[in-house]
């Protein structure tokens, strides 16, 4: 499957790969205000305090400031960076934990794989807001990576039954099967012809991961069940409302971070759908 | 074939319950904080005179069998539930039961997720197989990918948009709650008239969300059911379009949606709950956010019980269901 | 699925959502919305909305049941000062105050027509003394040795210790609740422990109130105006204007903002200064008590910095002393409540007679200045306690250790939330290694009861006319060892055998007595020096009114009683309203 291997042309091979190119290219608008923004402001202009609340856009304030006297572009070059890695770190948990049990079970089957297969469906039941709730009432979430963490609890579910069902798939192709039957052992089959095969699905899984805790975290910080004081997109959007932003006009301090968040969300959604393409693409007919 | 299907399909309902069960309650209660502590915090935090609590500490943590082990407590719940589906006493509203906070939520729940998954569904299914159908205008394609992005965003910012835009903004629509104050309620028109425009907000938000998941899905099917043979067979007949398109097109590409719907309700529940708290909507959302704040352990047990068994009872029977609708998925064990 | 199949589904589904909902909400008559008064449910929500029993621990029936139902023996009046005879004539305590006797009105009634007697007043303590796990139990059965009815209209109540504020404190609502008397014909039959007092075709809640309640729901209770009210009948009052009175609940503060501003509410919860302003300009008949700043009226609870006082190093009044001298307290009242309230440096609010006794003892405060905001005096205190500056200008101790300062707070307060960052960044500089958590209720009130929280954001309500309330819950009586719950409201484990002896005598004593002021200001001194609670701001709610449809609303110009309309004594509100359109 290599990259230019269809017979439709480069164009066409970039046209394929475009929705890839342009859920990048969201995401780089969606980190504009946190690389351009050194340019603009200081980091430390985040912190409570730092000048007179609530002003509007200007020169010196190009997102203006909140209720606490904070800089928003300097809330913002702050939370998207440690949003993004609570989606990082816990898409990364998720990941290798859902793939390793996927793996698992789709590759020795039977008893493993019943066992895994289960906990999997009842862990799909159950809505993840649910489960973060109990968790996040009860031992108060701070840190970004025991947020990642946190929240990779309920991701990893569907990546090991998407990677179980790949592997099911896989299993039985051709290329396999003579492996086996010239004698190779598991361990040359899982990483000389499976892995290879399968990392194209297992980088659409990391997006998705990606995605699914950076929506999980979310959840948590709009009820102010993650890490306070603006460290994440969510928590800004958590404290804009009950300082009641939006009813005072300060939309310079809810809409940024809420455009950042559909930015991010877009660019992972695009380039999930481009890697499925390149993983899958018989999808590409239509 | 079909039976070890369905016995395994309900032993994993089971399973799922009784692993939700525990793990409710053990998540709960592994942290060791005195839930009688809140009531008393509460009522002095107010203003309230408290002048001998240390007995009214001692009587409640006796009624509420906080001093007995943990093991204890945990199969004293499990008789309780199983025997008398009871969920306990609510600690924030003593004396009355989980159940009487939890079960008038459910409706109102129940009633957003089905309306909202109603309208996108019919939205979402006629979009994406007009964006396949080779008939019609391109300009459905291109709605479809508007409806898809929509999809990327969670309920819950698409719900402060909206909100935003009209409650605020153009203050067209109610902003909270489920019926204007003092309504007669009677079941008339102008009842029913209220009804919906409290409801509009808060279904738009899940449904805008969710148009885009269904047309992207109804696409995919479609466009595998486009190159059969009976579509072929229809037009040779001379049957008009729109009928092939509805009752040959749309309806057999519709039971893998049925599939992705199930596996993805227990987000879309998550979801709903949210913007069920934006909106003050009194289903089980706005039930859970005071369960929380107010340190209301075993409400928040019921709702996360309750909302795990339904889930997961929703699934069962769409599990139950599916073979029902397509023979060829009946010796179907793999995936 | 066939298209039928998916109307007929349609149809149940939509059916059995209407027909579930209405049959939990009762169908009532139509009131045209200028005969009705809209409050806002400060609770947010009723969570049990068919039981209305006033009795049970942690039942806030502040949604109507207590302002329109039930009527209180006497009522606070924090703008008067006086204790004001309601249900009661007058109430009168012996030399000595161990006993008090209430002399009630003459043709007060139940709803349904039931004399209003001192059987019922008996009944209710007597009630409450058998019952522990009701509220006010432990207080009937701490206080009342016995009560007893000498004739229809006349309680006699023999106290076990003096007390000279039983009334105020118990029947008064001193602040937001208070004892309500049950009617013994209705609760002698019933378990007070289990008994819903919710039947609305028997009438009940029974109360002696002008309303009736005819729906109640979790988002929605209402109240229809009972024309039979005892006042009426005899004169005492006329009926109170409003023929309905609706409490709902609301989301959140902007969306209270908008409903005020649409006109879809009368009287609302709090609302911060730009909130309000915004309001105020979509909606000009939206009104605060003051009409300029600071808008909001002064409420009781002062809002504090607590320690738990055997907590290292907060265990030396120097160190909080310190701390309290590096707030700067103009600072947290100008951005936190964007200058709608001003510092406290006390633990009172600034009441007349509160404010008399502060003003009496300004050399205290020049001695000790609690509130006065100097990052050397801190130094100066710091260093005398033993505490060394390290080299990124934070405190350390003789085992140099910095001194750690972790603030939680209840994050359902959202004005702490909001000036909780601002108090941690001026600690910082002043050189502590301090930090923010709002936490949800039940971690926060285990950490705080259990003294594992070294330090807490919180507020006290307790005096509004002398200091002993609010000093009374200092007194060692809620001490408990770290690790195990206080069996009271404050957990500040303050334990000073001095304090307590004078709070001891002042607790038995009313404040016109002449030696009550000296106790008093005994016990300022030591509360300064000492410091176990540190004073940050007045508390000042702004709950607007809205003028579109009623008017007579309490403010600074009308200030006939406080704004508190989720009090018990809201009722005086209700009786005030005329209509704003002349009919």
């Amino acid at each position: 499957m290599s990259f230019y291997a269809s017979s439709e042309g480069v164009a066409a091979a970039i046209n394929r790969h475009a929705t890839l190119w342009i859920g990048v290219l969201f995401l780089t608008i969606a980190l504009l205000p946190t690389i351009i923004g050194p340019l603009f402001v200081e980091p430390v202009q985040g912190e409570v305090l730092s000048d007179i609340p609530n002003l509007p856009p200007d020169l010196s304030h190009p997102f203006g400031t909140q209720s606490e006297g904070r800089d928003v572009l300097a809330v913002l070059m702050r939370g998207t960076p440690a949003t993004l890695a609570i989606g990082l770190i816990g898409g990364g948990v998720a990941l290798v934990i859902g793939s390793a049990l996927g793996f698992i079970a789709g590759f020795f089957g039977r008893r493993t794989d019943a066992i895994i297969s289960t906990v999997v469906d009842v862990g799909l039941t159950i809505p993840p807001l649910a489960i973060l709730i109990l968790i996040g009432a009860s031992f108060p979430v701070v840190s970004l990576l025991a947020m990642g963490i946190v929240v990779a609890t309920t991701a990893w579910m569907s990546s090991a039954r998407v990677i179980r069902a790949q592997v099911l798939s896989l299993k039985e192709r051709e290329y396999v099967r003579v492996a086996r039957l010239s004698g190779a052992g598991n361990f040359h089959i899982i990483f000389l012809e499976l892995m290879p095969n399968l990392i194209p699905f297992l980088a659409a899984n990391f997006v998705n991961a990606v995605t699914s805790t950076i929506l999980a975290s979310i959840g948590l910080e709009v009820l102010g069940l993650g890490p306070q004081q603006s460290r994440t997109l969510g928590s800004t959007i958590y404290e804009a409302m009950y300082h009641t932003a939006m009813w005072r006009g300060l939309w310079w301090w809810w809409l940024p971070p809420i455009v950042v968040l559909v930015l991010i969300f877009l660019g992972l959604f695009l380039i999930s759908i481009g890697l499925d393409r390149y993983a899958n693409p018989r999808l590409e007919r239509h | 074939m079909l039976r070890s299907y369905v016995v395994k399909r309900i032993s994993i309902f089971f399973i799922t319950v009784f692993v939700a069960v525990t793990i409710n309650f053990i998540v709960i209660h592994i942290t060791p904080q005195n839930p009688v502590a809140v009531l008393m915090g509460r009522l002095a935090a107010r203003g309230a005179m408290v002048e001998n609590g240390a007995q009214l500490l001692k009587f409640y943590t006796e009624r509420f069998g906080l001093d007995q082990p943990l093991y204890v407590q945990y199969l004293m719940y499990l008789r309780n539930l199983l025997l008398h589906g009871d969920l306990g006493y609510s600690l924030a509203y003593f004396p009355a039961k989980v159940s009487a906070v939890v079960l008038p939520a459910i409706p109102w729940t129940l009633g957003l997720l089905f309306f909202a998954n109603l309208v996108a569904a019919i939205v979402g299914n006629i979009l994406g197989a007009l964006a396949v159908w080779g008939r019609a205008p391109r300009l459905f394609t291109w709605v479809t990918y508007g409806f898809m992005s929509l999809a990327a965003i969670p309920f819950y910012l698409l719900a402060l948009i909206l909100l935003y835009l009209f409650a605020f903004l153009w203050p067209v629509l109610p902003s909270s709650g489920a019926f204007t104050p003092g309504s007669s309620r009677a079941f008339d028109l102008a009842t029913s008239f209220e009804f919906i425009r409290h409801a509009t907000l808060p279904v738009l938000s899940v449904a805008l969300g969710l148009i885009g998941f269904w047309a992207l899905s109804m696409r995919g099917a479609m466009a595998s059911v486009m190159g059969e043979d009976y579509l072929t067979y229809a037009r040779v007949k001379g049957l008009r379009e729109p009928t092939i398109f509805f009752r040959y097109g749309m309806r057999n590409a519709m039971l893998p949606q049925v599939t992705a719907f199930a596996i993805d309700l227990g987000r879309l529940v998550s979801g709903q709950v949210l913007v069920e708290l934006i909106f003050s909507y009194p289903g089980l959302g706005l039930v859970l956010y005071n369960a929380l704040r107010t340190g209301d352990y075993f409400v928040i047990q019921g709702v996360v019980l309750f909302i795990i068994i339904s889930v997961a009872l929703a699934m069962l029977l769409l599990d139950l269901i599916y073979p029902l609708l397509d023979p060829r998925i009946r010796t179907a064990s793999a995936i | 699925m066939k298209r039928a199949h998916w109307f007929s589904i349609l149809a149940v589904a939509a059916a059995s959502v209407l027909a579930s909902t209405a049959a939990q909400t009762q169908t009532i008559k139509e009131v045209p919305r200028e005969k009705t008064a809209i409050f806002e449910n400060i609770e947010g929500r009723v969570a049990i909305p068919n039981n209305m029993n006033p009795y049970i621990a942690g039942q806030y029936l502040d949604w109507g049941v207590w302002q329109g139902v039930y009527e209180s023996l006497f009522i606070f009046n924090l703008e008067t000062g006086q204790l004001m005879p309601w249900l009661a004539e007058s109430g009168t305590y012996n030399t000595g105050a161990t006993e008090v006797t209430i002399r009630l009105r003459d043709g007060v009634t139940w709803s349904d027509g039931v004399p209003f007697t001192a059987d019922d007043v008996v009944f209710t303590i007597d009630m409450l003394k058998k019952n522990t796990g009701l509220q006010y139990a432990a207080d009937m059965s701490e206080w009342v040795d016995a009560a007893t009815a000498s004739d229809p209209h006349t309680v006699l109540i023999k106290l076990k210790k003096p007390n000279p504020r039983f009334l105020l404190n118990f029947f008064g609502v001193r602040i937001w609740d208070t004892v309500l008397i049950a009617p013994k014909h209705i609760w002698e039959k019933v378990d007070p422990m289990t008994f819903t007092n919710f039947d609305l075709e028997k009438g009940l809640p029974v109360g002696t109130g002008p309303y009736r309640m005819v729906r109640s729901s979790e988002t929605e209770t209402v109240f229809d105006r009972r024309d039979d009210w005892w006042g009426a009948k005899t004169g005492f009052h006329p009926l109170p204007e409003p023929e309905r009175l609706i409490w709902i609940a609301v989301g959140g503060e902007d969306i209270r903002a908008a409903k005020l501003a649409n006109n879809e509410l009368d009287a609302a919860w709090v609302l911060s200064r730009s909130s309000f302003e915004v309001a105020k300009k979509k909606n000009p008949k939206v009104v605060g008590w003051y009409e300029e700043l600071p808008y909001a009226y002064l409420d009781p609870c002062p809002r504090e910095l607590f320690f738990n006082t055997e907590a290292a190093p907060f265990s030396d009044p120097k160190v909080r002393r310190a701390i309290s001298t590096a707030i700067n307290r103009e600072q947290i009242a100008q951005i936190g409540y964007e200058g709608m309230t001003e510092p406290a440096e006390s633990m009172f609010p600034t009441y007349a007679p509160l404010k008399a006794y502060l003003d009496r003892n300004k050399k205290l405060f020049e001695e000790f200045p609690v509130a006065h905001h100097d990052l050397k005096k801190t130094e100066e205190l710091m260093t005398a306690a033993g505490f060394k500056k390290d080299a990124e200008g934070i405190w350390v101790g003789a085992d140099a250790k910095r001194v750690s300062l972790p603030i939680i707070s209840r994050s359902g307060e959202t004005d702490q939330l909001k000036f909780g960052p601002i108090l941690v960044a001026q600690l910082k500089k002043a050189g502590f290694d301090a930090s923010f958590k709002p936490i949800e209720d039940v971690t926060y009130y285990s950490d705080v009861s259990s003294g594992k929280a070294p330090a807490h954001l919180g507020s006290v309500c307790g005096s509004v006319q002398d200091p002993y309330t609010t000093f009374s819950y200092l007194h060692s009586r809620w001490y408990a060892p770290t690790g195990q719950p206080v069996p009271g409201p404050v957990a500040t484990r303050f334990r000073n055998a001095e304090f307590d002896a004078l709070i001891d005598k002042m607790g038995g004593l009313s404040a016109d007595d002449p030696s009550f002021n000296q106790l008093a200001d005994q016990a300022l001194a030591i509360f300064n020096r000492e410091l176990p609670v540190v004073p940050l701001v007045q508390a000042r709610l702004l709950t607007p009114f809205n003028e579109t449809y009623w008017t007579g609303w309490p403010s600074a110009k009308n200030n006939y009683v406080h704004p508190g309309h989720w009090w018990v004594s809201g009722n005086l509100i209700i009786l005030e309203l005329k209509p704003a359109k002349a009919q």
